[in-house]
This record gives structure tokens, sequence and C-alpha cells, in this order.
């Protein structure tokens, strides 16, 4: 093949000039397993966060009192059944418990364990949890985040909770949730709803919340004002604006990163950009040379462009692999710590595999295309000059 | 120079093709066990440990009660962390 | 062979720092003739050879090499020119240093659509000419100079050039290495090459093999150039 001598010569001279090269990889390296490693964590929240909205509920209602969410009257349940176009018509009972002394907080979930749907999902949830033994003895079950901090204060096997009426609560810790589920699950406390209630000081006619759907999505607009209308108190959280909510979520911090990678790529595609200009750079001498023996500008130019595409290509690829066993196999140590704050309890998020193939073809573009250009426009600039003064 | 390089590029192509092959076999198992907590507890609410505070939306412009328009917004990060 | 006609060179023409290296040079080349242009450093020898070997262009004039004009050409008709019929051996060598001798030798071929195979023995054939084959492999800094001179002549005839072209190329060499070059040229010169070395080693002077001294002074030829057989003047190449 006529092309194989100059790919024989283009893998020659790559090899034999590893170590020019070498630096230019490692920065390009660390930049885009940064970047693609902030890229994987905030898709792989996102998604994970996305998916579980799709099993909310469309609509859900509150009472607030002095702009502050109160406990819901449960006979708003039988006004709002009321309304046409309102179906899975249903009642939640949480809250946050705050221990004091360490100024933490718990998720504490109500789950209404003599409905079979939910003690069926409960079974699936906790392989070896025997039900009946759950209900008869006071008993819950926690995320790891929990489980941990409870440990930590030598709750082992029971924790007691405090009543707003001053009363104690010494609750069984049964089971751990699994560890996979830590991004919503690490401060959640899973218990029989009247148990919880009987933690926050809820009473039977009072829930936390309401939730119901409304298919015909034509409707939501009406549904509000109805709502409106019927409880003067009222407050309505969308499912749109949840999702909403969640898009913006992890963008900040993303969009933070980016300016650092901008400012990171500027910087070094100038470097290299002033390395290949250099007036006594070897890359200068190596042009005159091969112009001198009879390679026109197009060709080198041509040995120029693969040389540096193959430099990008393996760079890019290496990056983005490290970053995928960074981020999905070892859980990204470091940078989800950055990444997802600290707050609470501590946390350890596995994160679920999702990778965003047109937003990682833009962030090649965006690092392919200067790096070339710093490195094609001196060589240019060298090749038209006349080889004898490249080879000074 | 030809037979070295073309062993660096399998190896490269092999560490992409393992990536690839974890990718498409883990799928998104993972995401079932979150998936079967929220079924239980039927909230889909991230947990406060993987919380920070995204300025744009604390500043939510959107009166919460069209029958209220005076009233203060109410933080709308207790929609998503469940505050 | 080679027809130069009132060929001039300027540098930095049109600013205060102009600089005329050659001044009107009427110089005819036969083929197979071996040519030696003496004369002290700033002379012109090194710029009259740039432009026979279309590495620059002349500010005004022709030049004519085996019938084609290359004072005016583009520069991938220069380069293809360079490419297939000149062979240029520098002062200082000018080889990539980060490559061994065989692969050194091979470079002006890798555009040229041959086969990987036929270009090896192609550079093999030209390494043995240059009597440096024992050194294929070596690296190129790890050379002497005169083993250095000796890969720059292979590379220069590897791809069987019709005009070669030296430009003090015995400058960093010893005595010794410098008549194993001289004796290189001896045999080029039986081979029917046309050769035009730009020299001022003393050494050159009084060769039996070398047809015709140039003497150059202040970018003028100042003994006559003397014209080639009217028949060599329609000589292709």
């Amino acid at each position: 093949m006529q092309n194989s001598a100059f790919f024989h010569f283009l893998t020659l001279l790559l090899f034999k000039q590893r170590s020019k090269h070498i630096g230019a990889v490692l920065i390009s390296v660390i930049i885009i397993f940064l970047l693609s490693s902030v890229l994987f964590i905030s898709s792989s929240l996102q998604y994970s966060l996305m998916d579980t909205l799709e099993g909310e509920a469309d609509f859900s209602v509150s009472r607030i009192q002095a702009g502050k969410a109160v406990n819901t009257p449960v006979e708003w349940m039988e006004k709002i059944m009321e309304i046409n176009g309102i179906s899975g018509l249903t009642s939640r009972v949480y809250g946050r418990y705050f221990f004091a002394p360490r100024e933490r907080s718990f998720l504490i979930v109500g789950v209404d364990l003599f409905d079979e749907q939910n003690s069926r999902q409960m079974q699936k949830l906790a392989e070896r949890l025997d039900l009946k033994a759950f209900l008869s003895e006071e008993s819950m079950l926690v995320g790891e985040g929990v489980k941990k901090f409870l440990e930590k204060h030598y709750y082992k096997s029971y924790f007691t909770f405090k009543t707003p009426q001053g009363r104690f609560k010494k609750v069984k810790i049964v089971q751990m949730l699994p560890s996979q589920a830590n991004l919503v699950a690490n401060d959640i406390i899973i218990m029989p709803i009247d148990l919880a209630r009987e933690i926050f000081g809820i009473s039977e006619d009072e829930v936390t919340n309401i939730t119901f759907n409304v298919p015909n999505d034509a409707e939501w607009d009406n549904i509000v004002a109805k709502l409106h209308l019927l409880f003067y108190d009222v407050r309505v959280v969308e499912k749109r604006e949840i999702k909403k909510a969640y898009e913006n979520l992890y963008n900040y911090k993303g969009g933070l990163f980016l300016i650092l990678y901008l400012v990171t790529i500027v910087t070094f595609i100038l470097i290299l950009y002033q390395r290949y200009s250099m007036v006594y750079s070897t890359e200068r001498k190596e042009i005159g040379i091969l112009r001198a023996v009879g390679w026109s500008i197009r060709e080198i130019l041509k040995l120029k462009f693969y040389e540096n595409l193959i430099i990008v290509l393996v760079s890019f690829l290496l990056g983005v692999v490290f970053a995928y066993l960074y981020v999905f196999i070892w859980d990204a140590p470091l940078l989800s710590r950055i990444f997802l704050g600290g707050a609470n309890l501590s946390n350890h998020v596995e994160f679920v595999p999702v990778v965003k193939f047109g937003l990682l073809g833009s962030i090649f573009l965006f690092y392919a295309v200067p790096f070339l250009a710093a490195v094609l426009i001196p060589a240019w600039k060298i090749a038209v000059t006349p080889p004898k003064e490249a080879m000074l | 120079m030809i037979k070295p390089f073309l062993g660096w590029v399998a190896a490269l192509l092999l560490c992409v093709g393992g990536v690839a092959v974890h990718y498409l076999a883990q799928g998104k198992h993972a995401q079932e066990e979150v998936r079967q907590v929220v079924r239980v507890t039927g909230l889909p609410v991230p947990s406060l440990s993987v919380a920070y505070y995204e300025p744009r939306v604390l500043f939510y412009e959107n009166a919460a009660n069209p029958a209220y328009p005076q009233m203060q917004i109410i933080n709308r990060m207790d929609l998503v962390y469940a505050k | 062979m080679v027809i130069l006609e009132k060929v001039s060179k300027v540098y930095n023409e049109g600013t205060t720092q102009a600089f005329e290296a050659l001044k009107e040079i009427d110089l005819h080349i036969a083929g197979g003739e071996t040519v030696v242009l003496s004369g002290v450093s700033g002379s012109g020898k090194s710029t009259l050879l740039s432009l026979i070997a279309a590495l620059d262009k002349p500010s005004s004039g022709k030049i004519e090499v085996g019938g084609e004009l290359i004072s005016k050409l583009p520069d991938i008709h220069a380069s293809a020119y360079r490419a297939k019929r000149i062979g240029i051996i520098f002062q200082h060598f000018n080889l990539l240093e980060a490559l061994n001798v065989e692969e050194n030798v091979i470079v002006p071929l890798i555009n040229s659509g041959l086969k990987t195979e036929e270009i090896r023995q192609k550079a093999a054939k030209s390494m043995e000419m240059a009597a440096i084959s024992h050194k294929a492999s070596q690296q190129v800094n790890a050379l002497s100079g005169g083993e250095k001179q000796r890969c720059a002549i292979a590379r220069a005839l590897v791809h069987d050039p019709e005009l070669i072209l030296c430009d003090e190329p015995t400058a960093n060499l010893d005595r010794a290495n410098s008549l194993k070059f001289i004796e290189i040229l001896r045999s080029l010169h039986h081979m029917g090459k046309t050769v035009v070395v730009a020299t001022h080693d003393p050494l050159f002077e009084g060769l039996p093999f070398v047809d015709r001294v140039i003497h150059m002074e202040d970018g003028r030829i100042v003994e006559p150039a003397g014209a080639a057989p009217s028949a060599d003047l329609t000589e292709e190449s």
C-alpha cells in the first residue's frame, strides 16, 4: 500500500519522540479525566433522580400556616377525591427527626404495612425480613448512613427516640437498606406508620401530605386552580416543578467545573502553541530538514496532523476510560465528596453508569480542535519559511 | 515500528472494550435498588447528604400560592430534600 | 543540465538591511560534470546552491535544470523537484536526531508511492554506496562526524538523483574523513552524476575528476564560468 510507508514513518516518529509527546499526553489525560469524571457524576445523579421521580405522583398537596408547611388534615382527601380527573389518591407520613447532640437529622418514613402492596414491596426490599416479627416489636429499617452514625454513637441494636410529648420510644434496628440505594436511602428510617406518628406527634386525623395523579396533563392547571378554591391554605407541588429543580440541581457545580476547564484548556493550548513556535525548537529544524529533502508543505502538515490526531485520540480515550473507572468502579473517592458535599450524614453513593455520548463528543471537539490548531498553525508557519532558515 | 504501535492501540481498545462491556452488562441494575426503596417509601427525594444549595433555585420567582401573592415564598429546596 | 541566466538574489529586499548575495550570475553546468564553487565565506556559494536546489527563489533571473524552469516553481512542484531530481548534502549534516541511520536514509522516499519493502531495498543499496551499512540501526546522535556525513550522503543518493549538491561538505570533518568523502565524490562522478560542490576546503584543489573550479567573490563569478560544449546544453536529464 502506498500509505503504509507514510504510516510506518508516522508511528516511527511517534515512538522515537515519545518523550516529547508524553507531557502533552499527561496534561491532556488529566484535563479530560477531570472533566469526564464531573460529567459522569452529574449525569449519573441526574439520571438516578429523574428515574426515581417517574414513580412520584403528579401532585402533592400540603397545608401551610404562616408561610410554613404543616400537617395536612385527612379530611382533605375526601374533598380532593370529588374533583374529576384525579386518581391514585394517597397520603404520606414522614418527617425529619433531629438528633440534637450531634445536629444531624434522619428522614423517618412511616409505611402502612397492613396494606398488602406495601408489605409486598417491603419484603422485596428487605429479603431476609420477617414481617411478623417486624410488626410484633417496634422495629425499623435504616439506611447505611444512619446505621454507621448510630453505631458510632453506640446504638448497635436499638435507638431511643424522644416524642414531642416527652416520652421515649425504644426502636429495634432490624436491617440495613441496600447501600446501592444510598442516593435516596442514606439517611432514611423506615418504620410502621403508627410508630412514625407517635414519634412526630402526628394524630390519626393528620398526615404530612396528600398525593394524587392526574393522567390528563391538559387538566393540570385546572386542578391546581380548583385546589386553591377548595382550600385557601393549601400548597400544591407539581412533579414538573421538582423535575426542573432536579435538572438544575447539579448544573451549578458542573458550570463551575466547566469554567475551570475552559481556563485550563486555554492555558494549555497557549503553552503548546508557544512550544511549537519556539525559534530554536527541534520541531523547526525537523520540518526544515523534511522540506529540504523534498517534502512539500502539504505532506508536512499531513504528518503533523496525523501525529497529533493520534495523540489527541489516545489522550481522550485514556482520560475517558480512567474517568469511567474512577467514577463507576471506584465511586469517585475524592471528587464525589467535593461534588456532593458532606452535609448531614456521611454518604457513600454508588453511581449508576450513565454516559452521555453527545456531551463526550462536545468535550472531544472542544479539546481536539484547539489542540490541533495550536500545533498545526506554528507547523504551517515553519513549513512556509525557506527551509534553510528553518534548519538554522 | 508499526507492530509496537498496533500493540499499544490494541491494549487501549481492549480497555475501551472492557469499559463498554461493563457499561452494557452493568446497565442500570444499581438503579433498581433505588427504585425499590422509593416504591416502599413513596418519597423520591435525595438524601440530605447528597445535597448542596443551588442559589438560583432558592430564588424561585413564581408565587407559591396564587391566592396569597404577598406571602413569603417557601424555600424550594424543601420540596427536593423533604425538609 | 543546469543553466543560470542573470540570476540575482537580494535578502531583505526593500528594507535598509537589503543585502545582495548574488549579482547577475550566468552559469552553465553540463550533465555529468563535477564542478567546485570556491570562495571565502560570504561569497555567495551556498546561496547559489540553495537556488539551484529550489530551497529559495531568485530575486531576478532564470534557472533551468534539465530543461525545467525552477526559478518560479510553486512549493508543491519545488518539493517534487527536490524529492526526485536533487540530492543535497549539508555542512551540518541535518539529520533527524531521533532516528537511526536507515530511518534517516528512507525519509526522502516516504511520499514517493513506493512500497515499504522497495524503500528498504533502495536504502540498503544507498547505504552500501556510502559505506555506512554496518551502522544501519545505530542512532545518528551516536555517530562520529564522518559517519554522519556518510549517512547524509546515503540519504542524498537513495532516490537516485541526477544532480547532487554539496554545501561545505567537509567543513565539520577531519582530514581522513574529508578524503573518504572525496573518494565517494569520485565514484559519483564515474557513475555519471552531475555534482556541484560549494567549498573553501583546499583539499578540493587540483582533484583530477573535478571538471571545473569556479571562483566566486562578493556574489559574482570572478573566473570565467566556461561554457560547456554546446552538445551538452541541449542535454535532457
